[in-house]
């Protein structure tokens, strides 16, 4: 056998091995399909396009009379059919078309233009519980194609779609392979409440975690849909407040089996990491700052010259870290195989998928016979079947899920982060000069200077970076995401035409909870490293007792499963009668999610229930108006208090259909104006409320002692915070305004949306001491009150989706896109107390913004600063002055003021501009945001926290004055400490633009690829982040999307795992 | 066939709903409630027990207790080692009611309100009555003492007696009066004496309040009332204000009272001076817990984290940098007298400014690390340039800023390599007190020579010499004025860092002139002579206002009633 497969000469130069496996299988299962169809009689190929010549994808053709002989357009709108009947003609439908019925005669290449079936508004697009035509849609819905998904390479599924979709905000705060996932809202944030402004996310019918979301493979995507206003999430009811995310997957087509494989090998790198001064450069710095703090230089002229000339790298080591410890370019692997087809009776849509992340660490561990690089690996399974029963009766089936693995280095940081990037940036650390990484008999080094560091104090002595990463192991985090899904759909046309009855019964398991994840670990403990005495000259060791490396000790954790049962049961209703048409919906849903590891689940399911309607009514498509209602609860409320009713209304007129319109408006194809209003609900009200309405006293050991001579650790039970029986969900009203255009024969069309959302009842604990920006009840009342529906915000604002497609000539398309969207919210009540400065108020602002001084300058000199309003502390020229706001001449918290920008944008656009020319589609997306802040606290910025940047040597000197870009150096926490006094000058805006994504590629011609049997093959390259331009940089070196703690009071402290720069390499065969 | 299928879905959900419909721990039920805290079945009352142990987790820890300082940091005493700490705001005159480093304020309401939930539900458990009477004893008088933490900083407070405000309670309240809220701690403590505890605790219950610890209290807050500050003394112009933060007008008779109390504890007849120990009576009171000198006590688990806080920087123990974060100054040295009792700078005191540390109080050698004290066997270095002064922040970050750290509450560690795990309970009251406030009392009514003999014993456990009069350096015919002069040193130098200094000077209203001044430290140089040159290292800012304590910003904003103290 092996010998065998020694023959055999790939023709591929790709991974030899693998790729030999995996065309043995290829031509296995092409073996068993071609028997089928062998007997070649009347081929004939052809594509299908839409009316400006743009190819449809996936459009089912089939010859008529014999509805198991079909196939499917591929990428490129192509496809190839043998005719066995006597019709020749062609039936080739597409859900956003109008069927059509081509008539082949003798031709043997054709071409098949499909009309849109109601103008280009006609796109079906998926909302809740169901698909809606877009001419007759009433509510906010944005939708984007799994095929446009698949033009980025990120890991994560939702960082495709910033900038693509009006009204989706989302920050990546960090690159980690396996935790890359953007953070993502719905218009903004709509409640101060941590934890409560995630959207809910339906795939398939059933709810999604955010984790697993991130972890779905794009190619299992067949449309991703937002809803976002009052009509289109009521049908959620208590959890539809937060906007709701709605994939749906693909699924077969009658067609010919259709097998698909992508590969696609991908370089990552940072898309910002900070260049740190070197050596020399900081050593100039560090007595400066000596110097301003009147004290002698630590480095002499002679260690100057020495780090400067590099005449003695061990006596005055150098290094790079960067280089030392990161790769220039990680990879990335994904493959993706899939089969489709289908017959009357059984469609199919079968598929696999490989995720491999590597992670940007040099590979020191081989040394020690482990990997611990940060990787993420991924396999991802669906299998989604379709029966036809009986002539009335639908059975659906899908399986699917995944397989990951997430590893994570032992770093052994300083105060316990597990960070390489806290060393990296850390001063204290990993200085320039810290230690020469190996002595010159080959052992680690390390250094005095690390023995004694800086102004850290002990908790920095860590040892040499690159022996622990050698040794200190790894954590591994395993996850095994299993779900099951079934549907029965009954038409019952016999009672009356139109009707059906569905149930879907679903379970999800998921085997380690990301909060309490099932992990092995394997962590080292010591290793020798020997430092330069630099009086006597030897090597000593730094730890006297460690001699050798230890040995990996293995630990691991269960970790914790999550459950889902999900069941639903829904009558629909849809008929036309003349020119009216009725729809509607009942169902009623139920949900049990068990968590094992949590607290706040407990091991109690939490359930939710609820009765769903839907009722929509059009008079030829021009009038419409529609009504969706819940009323559904969750049992995390007492009884009397777990269910509501969440209505919302919508309309909308089509004018463009009114004669009067049509007649005199040619150049407007479509024009339609609607609206929608309604109440929704909330019920993610954060971990802080569990079980709301109970009072739980709560108990810990070693909380006191007594007794003598050893003190004995005694046991102590306290009360918590009070319950509140009539605790209840936060509520919004929802209020949407709209206007859908197609203009110039419907190549531009345009929505512009404004909306308004008033949320009320949100949960706030009046004592603040859960969140102590709010309540108002002093604390002689010695507890923790309940929390209270009374908190109010409101979120208003505006997007505009833009289209324009034209060819010009024959073959050549092209196609702009642009989004702009903007939400800007105010809390309205927060049950602040009544400050004495106005401005020191949360209400009124954006939800997260943050109390700070007004940075006006620096002191100039003792002049200036006798004159200057003060602070506490010592002041001294050079330092950040700040604006006095209550005139008392003294600098303390009431001249901190609640302003600048809340940490999450509140502005987002994307343009995306693509062009097709024959195989060719280039196609560019930028994307940017605007009006959010960021703040950098220790390892981020501080002088000698941090490694010094660029920014550090324009630090302020008198010379400088107030072109100075920094304060002046210290080691003296002060005024201008980032930490301990936020100000206006370290909140700063973030605001970008990226260049997103970038796609080119080549759909080879046919006639070159039909002697290799196979249907098509297109080679493409795409970027994820590619370029980024941002406000950010005057100070920091950081990515702007790095977030900043989520009740926005806190600041960043250190680099995170950057994003990544990703560079794509992929080829698409279809067989 | 057909008709069955469709039924399908309608039967499985069917089947789903109802069989969810049955509900099981719909709620978590291993979680703690009021029922099974005090539970009625509960004999042994073992949870109640846990949830009076809770109430003694409020009583502040003394120790670093300032975001790692001291507060005797701001009492001229000494100044934290790190620039910038939180507890200097009260020496720089930076304390506002937004920026108080110590409130206290939540704490205590939380602690009170912890102990009225005992006292509320602990009737419901049927619990043996001699363990029910003093649980009630011990809750009320943990109670008491909260009080007595918001009395010191405020003056009067809102006193909610034994209410547990519930969601529909009002508790927008006034503050009560300074004499209201005193009365009521001092009734308290006479209504709960005899039901707590006997003075003689068994081992295992030692850190429990017992008799002597209410008496105590009684003595304290009493010795507070009759100070002047307080005693009519108050420097508020606005009468309503005045009346929340002191006795409207002074009462000389108030000195009495704390004659009485002090009686009241002596006839305890249980407590005395250590007079002997390792290696001194007086070290041995702070490293071993239990002992007749104690009173009440924060009680701590043994470790050596004290050690490492406070031991000079030099000193460095299994890889651990020792943290000197206090730095005695030399304001607070000199305040020790010589063996023979008298002040450094009176005549025949024998005091050599060119070694300075000779012949001095062996409490100066007992309280604070001085250049050429012996610790783990070698003499500390505070010289310029020594290993516990090293001026090199890339060494050391934290040094001393006076050429001191404190040696107070720490081990025994002269000899040895290394710390070892050792009691560190942060003395709340203890027998010197009494003595000291019994001696201050009786000085105030004017009986000098009784005071005398009180100071007297003081000194003798401290390692004076009686001298050949039996005086212990105390002249002969000391005159009131001069006695409470006296007194007052001797109260800084015996009750240093026990979170004395900061109020006494406060109480005795001299903050005024001896907070508004310069600290100094001392310069050593180490050559083939030592020199010593004593350098100014902070200067402080005391006014009128910060005699009491700003009520929090945000209790004044949620509370209308709530009356600010006058001048803030």
């Amino acid at each position: 056998m092996k010998d065998g497969n020694c023959d055999f000469k790939n023709p591929f130069s790709l991974k030899a091995y693998t790729m030999k496996k995996f065309f043995f299988f290829l031509f296995a299962i092409l073996f068993v399909i071609s028997i089928s169809s062998f007997a070649q009689s009347n081929k004939v190929t052809g594509v299908v396009s839409d009316s400006s010549g743009g190819a449809i994808v996936g459009a089912s053709v089939v010859e008529k009379g014999l509805p198991s002989n079909g196939t499917s357009t591929n990428a490129s709108g192509r496809f190839t059919i043998t005719l066995k009947g006597a019709s020749r003609t062609l039936l080739v439908t597409n859900i956003s078309f109008e069927p059509r019925e081509f008539h082949v005669g003798n031709a043997t290449n054709v071409q098949i233009v499909l009309k849109s079936s109601s103008g280009s508004l006609a796109d079906v697009v998926v909302i809740g519980y169901g698909r809606q035509k877009k001419i007759t849609l009433t509510g906010a819905v944005s939708s984007v194609s799994g095929v446009e998904l698949r033009e980025n390479p990120t890991a994560s599924v939702q960082n495709t779609l910033a900038g693509r979709l009006p009204g989706f905000f989302s920050q990546q705060t960090s690159g980690r392979p396996g935790a890359d996932g953007a953070t993502f809202y719905i218009r903004g944030i709509s409640s101060y409440n941590t934890g409560s402004s995630s959207p809910l996310i339906i795939v398939d019918d059933i709810e999604y975690s955010y984790d697993q979301f991130s972890r779905i493979d794009p190619n299992e995507i067949e449309t991703l849909s937002i809803l976002k206003d009052a009509s289109t999430t009521a049908v959620y009811g208590v959890r539809g407040a937060n906007g709701v995310v709605v994939v749906t997957t693909r699924r077969g087509k009658i067609s010919a089996p259709q097998i698909s494989f992508r590969g696609e090998m991908s370089l990552q790198q940072p898309t910002i990491m900070p260049h740190f001064l070197n050596a020399y450069e900081t050593a100039l710095l560090y007595n400066v700052a000596r110097k301003n703090d009147n004290q002698t230089p630590y480095f002499s002229d002679k260690d100057l010259a020495g780090y400067r000339d590099h005449t003695d790298p061990y006596r005055y080591p150098d290094i790079n870290w960067r280089e030392v410890l990161f790769k220039n370019f990680s990879k990335q692997y994904r493959g993706n195989f899939d089969i489709t087809g289908g017959t009357e009776k059984v469609k199919y849509f079968i598929s696999a998928g490989y995720l491999f992340q590597d992670g940007m660490v040099k590979d020191f561990s081989s040394r020690a016979g482990i990997n611990n690089n940060y990787y993420n690996q991924r396999y991802n399974y669906r299998s989604n079947l379709d029966m036809k029963v009986t002539q009335t009766t639908d059975l659906r089936l899908d399986l699917y899920g995944n397989i990951s693995q997430i590893n994570v280095p032992q770093i052994g940081s300083p105060n316990g982060w597990n960070d390489l990037f806290a060393d990296y940036s850390s001063f204290l650390t990993l200085a320039p000069f810290a230690y020469p990484i190996y002595n010159p008999d080959g052992s680690f080094g390390y250094s005095k200077w690390q023995l004694s560091p800086g102004t850290g104090g002990s908790v920095y002595d860590v040892n040499n970076v690159v022996g622990r990463l050698t040794y200190l192991g790894y954590t591994r985090t395993f996850e095994n995401n299993m779900n099951l899904a079934g549907t029965v759909n009954q038409r019952l046309d016999f009672i009356t035409r139109g009707l059906s009855l569905k149930g879907t019964l679903s379970y999800a398991s998921s085997y380690g909870d990301p909060g309490n994840a099932n992990t092995v670990s394997m962590s080292g403990s010591e290793f020798p490293s020997f430092y330069l005495d630099t009086t006597t000259n030897t090597y000593l060791p730094r730890s006297t007792n460690v001699y050798r490396v230890r040995r990996l000790i293995r630990s691991s954790s269960n970790g914790s499963t999550i459950r889902n049962l999900t069941t639903q049961l829904f009558l629909n209703y849809d008929r036309t009668f003349g020119s009216h048409h009725f729809y509607g919906l009942a169902l009623v849903s139920q949900s049990s999610v068990t968590k094992t590891g949590s607290s706040a689940y407990n091991f109690i399911p939490n359930n939710f229930r609820g009765f769903t309607g839907r009722l929509g009514y059009d008079y030829r498509q021009k009038y419409l108006i529609e009504f969706n209602g819940a009323y559904n609860g969750s049992d995390r409320f007492s009884k009397g208090h777990r269910y509501g009713f969440f209505p919302a209304g919508s309309a909308g007129w089509n004018i463009s259909e009114e004669p009067f319109f049509k007649n005199n408006i040619a150049f407007i194809n479509r024009f339609k104006i609607r609206g929608s209003y309604g109440l929704v609900g909330n019920d993610k009200l954060g971990s802080n409320f569990t079980y709301y309405y109970q009072q739980i006293y709560n108990s810990g050991g070693n909380q006191v002692f007594f007794g003598n001579p050893n003190p004995n650790a005694a046991s102590a039970t306290w009360e918590g915070g009070l319950g509140n029986p009539d605790v209840s969900w936060e509520k919004e009203k929802k209020a949407d305004v709209a206007i859908d255009m197609s203009l110039f024969k419907n190549k531009l069309s345009v929505t512009v949306d404004y909306f308004k959302n008033n949320r009320y009842d949100i949960l706030t604990d009046r004592s603040g001491r859960i969140d102590s920006r709010f309540g108002s009840v002093s604390a002689v009342f010695g507890q923790t009150l309940p929390p209270v529906n009374l908190g109010k915000v409101s979120n208003r604002g505006i997007e505009v989706e833009l289209n324009y497609s034209n060819k010009i000539g024959k073959d050549l398309n092209y196609a702009v896109k642009g989004t702009y969207s903007y939400a800007k919210n105010e809390i309205l009540f927060a049950d602040e107390p009544s400050y004495q400065y106005g401005y020191q108020a949360f209400t009124g602002n954006s939800i997260n913004m943050q109390r700070v001084y007004t940075w006006i300058g620096f002191y100039r000199d003792s002049a200036d600063i006798a004159k200057s309003a003060k602070p506490a502390q010592a002041v001294r020229p050079g330092d950040l002055k700040y604006a006095d706001l209550n005139g008392d001449g003294i600098i303390d918290g009431y001249d901190q003021k609640v302003q600048g920008y809340p940490n999450v944008p509140n502005t987002t656009a994307g343009l995306q501009l693509s062009v097709r020319y024959k195989g060719f589609n280039i196609g560019i997306f930028f994307q940017g945001a605007m009006n959010f802040n960021v703040r950098g606290l220790a390892e981020s910025i501080l002088a000698f926290g941090s490694n010094l940047t660029s920014v550090h040597q324009q630090a302020w000197t008198p010379e400088l004055g107030d072109n100075a870009k920094f304060p002046l150096l210290t080691f003296l926490p002060g005024i201008s400490d980032p930490r301990g006094t936020p100000s206006t000058f370290w909140l700063i805006r973030g605001d970008y633009i990226r260049l997103k994504t970038a796609e080119i590629g080549y759909t080879l011609p046919a006639s070159w690829v039909r002697p290799l049997k196979v249907k098509s093959i297109r080679i493409y390259s795409n970027g994820y982040n590619l370029f980024t331009w941002t406000k950010l940089n005057k100070l920091y070196q950081l990515d702007p999307e790095i977030n900043q703690g989520s009740s926005g009071t806190s600041g960043t402290d250190r680099v995170n795992y950057p994003p990544q720069r990703t560079i794509n390499f992929g080829l698409s065969i279809t067989f | 066939m057909k008709k069955t299928i469709y039924l399908l879905p309608v039967l499985l959900s069917i089947v789903i709903f109802w069989s969810s419909c049955r509900k099981y721990e719909t709620e978590p039920k291993d979680w703690f409630t009021s029922q099974l805290t005090f539970d009625t079945l509960d004999k042994n009352g073992i949870v109640s027990g846990y949830a009076l142990n809770n109430i003694y987790t409020y009583i502040p820890g003394g120790f670093n207790r300032i975001d790692g300082d001291f507060l005797d940091d701001a009492s001229g005493d000494a100044i934290p080692s790190r620039y910038n700490t939180t507890v200097e705001n009260y020496t720089k005159g930076t304390v506002s009611s937004i920026n108080n480093p110590d409130p206290y304020w939540g704490n205590s309401y939380y602690g009170i309100r912890d102990a009225n939930v005992y006292l509320k539900n602990i009737d419901k458990v049927p619990v043996p009555v001699l363990t029910k009477q003093y649980g009630k004893a011990e809750a009320r008088f943990l109670r008491a003492l909260f009080y007595w933490e918001l009395l010191k900083r405020y003056g009067g407070v809102p006193l909610l007696g034994d209410t547990v405000p519930g969601l529909n309670d009002n508790i927008q309240k006034p503050r009560n009066s300074f004499a209201e809220t005193v009365d009521y701690i001092v009734n308290e403590c006479t209504a709960i004496k005899d039901s707590l505890r006997p003075v003689a605790l068994a081992s295992s219950d030692w850190g429990r309040a017992t008799k002597g610890a209410a008496v105590a209290l009684k003595c304290r807050v009493l010795l507070y009332a009759a100070s002047p500050l307080f005693n009519g003394g108050g420097f508020e112009t606005d009468p309503v204000k005045k009346a929340l933060t002191g006795y409207l007008t002074a009462d000389p008779t108030r000195w009495q009272k704390v004659v009485d109390a002090v009686l009241e504890f002596n006839a305890l007849g249980y407590y005395g001076l250590q007079t002997s120990g390792t290696p001194t009576g007086f070290i041995s009171v702070f490293i071993n817990k239990m002992n007749t000198e104690i009173i009440f006590a924060k009680q701590s688990p043994n470790n050596s984290n004290l050690e490492i806080s406070q031991s000079p920087v030099g000193y460095i123990i299994s890889n651990t940098r020792s943290q000197g974060l206090t730095s005695p100054t030399q304001n607070f040295v000199d305040a020790f007298p010589m063996t023979n009792g008298l002040g450094i700078n009176e005549s025949g005191s024998g005091y050599n400014a060119s070694s300075p540390y000779t012949g001095r109080d062996p409490r100066l050698a007992a309280t604070v690390f001085y250049n050429g004290l012996t610790w783990l066997s070698r003499s500390v270095q505070t010289y310029q340039g020594g290993l516990d002064k090293p001026d090199n922040p890339a060494v050391s970050p934290v040094e001393t800023r006076t050429g001191y750290y404190l040696r107070k509450f720490l081990g025994n560690f002269s000899t040895g390599t290394a710390f070892s795990s050792g009691s560190h309970n942060f003395p709340i009251f203890r027998y010197a007190e009494i003595i000291l406030d019994y001696a201050e009392a009786l000085n105030e009514l004017g009986q000098v020579e009784s005071a005398v003999t009180q100071i007297k014993t003081i000194r003798a456990r401290a390692g004076i010499a009686a001298g050949t009069n039996s005086r212990y350096g105390i002249k002969v015919g000391i005159t009131q004025a001069e006695m409470r002069t006296l007194i007052q040193n001797e109260r800084r130098i015996e009750l240093a860092f026990e979170e004395h200094r900061f109020w006494d000077m406060r109480r005795w209203k001299i903050a005024g002139q001896v907070l508004n001044t310069t600290l100094n430290g001392i310069k050593i140089t180490n050559g083939t002579t030592v020199t010593y040159q004593i350098v100014p290292v902070a200067t402080t800012v005391f006014q009128d206002k910060f005699y009491h304590m700003p009520i929090p910003y945000d209790e004044i904003t949620k509370n209308s009633k709530l009356i600010q103290n006058e001048g803030w």
